[in-house]
């Protein structure tokens, strides 16, 4: 307990400095944000009006102290292009990206635990030298590269798949997920590889243990042996990644989400750099760090619940 | 009885089996043929990203309108095609790998300079000051790197300089982490007792003693580095926030041929080729060495 609120501290510490750190680089960027509302022949008084009243004339702590206050109060500040919420705009952005990322990780499980499984059943056996080496090679392709080579097999030579576009849910659940399934495998195709790793290694200790040799010598099937007994203490690591993946790839999809034109956070985000759009940067980037934040600390807490080892050893201690 | 007989082993001279352990320990500590094809390719590359200028290239701004998207091997003067522009994709591809090699070699440079330092200084100083690196590693590292790249392109201008010194202070944690694993295991150790125990001063414990075993890994590391932020420069330029247009790089290239992915699929695939059997190299290489150099003892951390 003492030690997640130890975590939890060093977690919070971390939030507010990269809020901070993206304050200080956002508001370095130059292009006046006041010229750009006011428009080429606007004059200077009106320019200046316009800086007074977004209020940007202010000493930089008092104005990041006050979008903080706005931040915890559930105001994100306003686009300046659109003069769409920012809160709004990124729930609205969220839904699209989390389930990219989700179904990339499904993807990347499906890839990862049976070749897994059956590279730590017979290591460096024939199969586990040709996944080492497919793994190796999926490794070295960028996410980007892969989506190119993945659209230009799928979309465009056998035109199985659309190249780009979304669909919302509610026209048509096949119609949603056809639009993420090219997305999701170029992330799949790096990510199992990692998966992989962790599984196999954990797992062929596992298969090492004197209860795995109990259960083969009473005769229990391999099947059932790999599922019911292996699986569980070996899937530590692996869940422990898998959520790691999942906070790293909420701020990774952006170069994916621009490819496909996928109206997620990370197009969000990227168009607000473009436009220098200032309030959505920050938005986007605390919600960002914020995900990663939230999601490493719950992967902290799982795995103190799960494993009944570090319970043993603090209920011990 | 016959058989017995045919099952004595024969008889060697001692001589022989000494020969027979060197083979065999010999034929263990060879690098096999994957990797001396990795290095072969980077040396090539390399010596052909220096030399540029002085190959009998055709220029690689020149926009040649006779031969516009020519495919591969049908021209004699391009001899890898040329793109959208008509340009020489050959002499795109050469000089474009100046970008990436520079990016992939001075940001992991930066990093490793930097990184190793403070993994050095908080492994082996531990205490508050571990607290307070580590709480300052995890700040950059909660950072969406990319993003930060991209905010630092835009607002201080694409170009190589900014490119990899952002993307080298970025490295630096990955860096810091596995200094600072390596350094734990070694700061332990006898000889660093001994040297204590003789009244050594710190700095030259952490310079004599840790640094030249610590290094060694993090070299290793280094190398698979290389690879990632030859990736990253090419999600950059992908997206054309890498250096200024004229100047061909490795993701602009990729990216410009997108358009006409259908039609001439050897404008992206080419480049994209050329970036995957680099990073390919580098990635084999570093993990080669890298179980080469570990000690056993590490994996545990």
């Amino acid at each position: 307990m003492r030690y997640l609120l130890g975590r939890l501290r060093h977690l919070t510490v971390v939030l507010f400095l990269v809020t901070f750190l993206t304050f200080l680089l956002v508001n370095v960027l130059p292009g006046d944000i006041a010229y750009d509302i006011a428009g080429l022949d606007a004059s200077e008084e009106e320019v200046q009006q316009i800086r007074e009243d977004l209020g940007l004339n202010r000493p930089f702590l008092i104005r990041y102290f006050e979008w903080l206050g706005g931040v915890l109060t559930g105001d994100w500040g306003q686009s300046f292009r659109t003069g769409e919420k920012v809160a709004d705009a990124i729930l609205r952005a969220f839904p699209v990206s989390l389930e990219l990322v989700i179904i990339a990780q499904i993807f990347a499980v499906l890839l990862a635990v049976p070749f897994g499984i059956m590279s730590a059943l017979r290591p460096n056996g024939n199969l586990d030298r040709v996944v080492a080496v497919a793994s190796f090679l999926c490794l070295s392709v960028p996410a980007f590269l892969m989506a190119i080579i993945l659209i230009y097999v799928f979309g465009l030579w056998l035109e199985w798949l659309p190249v780009t576009g979304y669909e919302r849910l509610a026209d048509g659940v096949w119609a949603n997920l056809r639009t993420f399934i090219l997305p999701a495998l170029s992330f799949a195709t790096a990510e199992w590889t990692v998966l992989l790793r962790v599984l196999r290694a954990d797992m062929i200790g596992v298969l090492q243990e004197d209860y795995i040799s109990m259960a083969r010598a009473k005769g229990v099937p391999t099947a059932r042996i790999l599922w019911v007994h292996a699986m569980r203490p070996s899937s530590f690591s692996f869940i422990t990644l898998l959520g790691i993946q999942v906070g790293n790839l909420i701020g990774g999809s952006i170069i994916i989400e621009s490819i496909f034109a996928l109206p997620g956070v990370g197009r969000l985000l990227i168009g607000a750099i473009y436009a220098r759009d200032f309030m959505v940067i920050q938005g986007c980037v605390t919600f960002i760090a914020l995900a990663y934040v939230v999601i490493n600390f719950t992967v902290d807490l799982c795995y103190a619940l799960l494993d009944p080892r570090v319970r043993a050893a603090r209920a011990a201690a | 009885m016959a058989s017995a007989a045919e099952n004595l082993p024969e008889k060697r001279a001692v001589g022989d089996e000494n020969l027979e352990a060197q083979e065999a320990a010999r034929r263990r500590r060879r690098y096999g043929i994957w990797f001396w094809l990795s290095v072969g390719w980077l040396i090539v590359l390399a010596t052909v990203a220096i030399t540029a200028d002085i190959l009998p290239l055709s220029p690689h701004d020149e926009m040649d309108f006779t031969e516009l998207e020519t495919a591969p091997w049908r021209s004699e003067t391009h001899p890898l095609g040329t793109d959208l522009q008509g340009r020489d994709i050959l002499s795109r591809i050469i000089h474009g790998a100046r970008v990436s090699l520079v990016v992939g070699l001075v940001a992991p440079s930066i990093g490793m300079f930097f990184g190793l330092a403070i993994g050095l200084l908080a492994g082996y100083y531990r205490g508050r000051v571990e607290s307070l690196i580590t709480i300052g590693l995890d700040t950059i590292l909660a950072l969406p790197g990319l993003v930060v790249l991209l905010l630092t392109s835009v607002v201080f201008g694409g170009s190589l300089t900014v490119v990899s010194v952002s993307l080298g202070l970025l490295l630096i944690p990955a860096f810091a982490r596995v200094s600072r694993a390596n350094t734990l295991n070694f700061a332990q150790r006898e000889f660093v007792v001994a040297a204590k125990g003789m009244g050594a001063r710190d700095i030259r414990i952490i310079l004599r003693e840790v640094l030249p075993n610590v290094f060694l890994p993090v070299l290793a590391y280094a190398l698979v580095v290389v690879a990632f932020a030859i990736v990253v420069e090419g999600a950059l330029s992908f997206l054309g926030l890498s250096v200024p247009s004229p100047t061909p790089s490795w993701g602009g290239m990729i990216a410009e041929g997108r358009e006409n992915l259908a039609i001439s699929p050897h404008v992206s695939f080419i480049p994209a080729t050329v970036m995957f059997l680099t990073v390919l190299s580098f990635n084999l290489v570093g993990d080669t060495l890298r179980s080469r150099l570990a000690d056993v003892r590490e994996s545990a951390v």
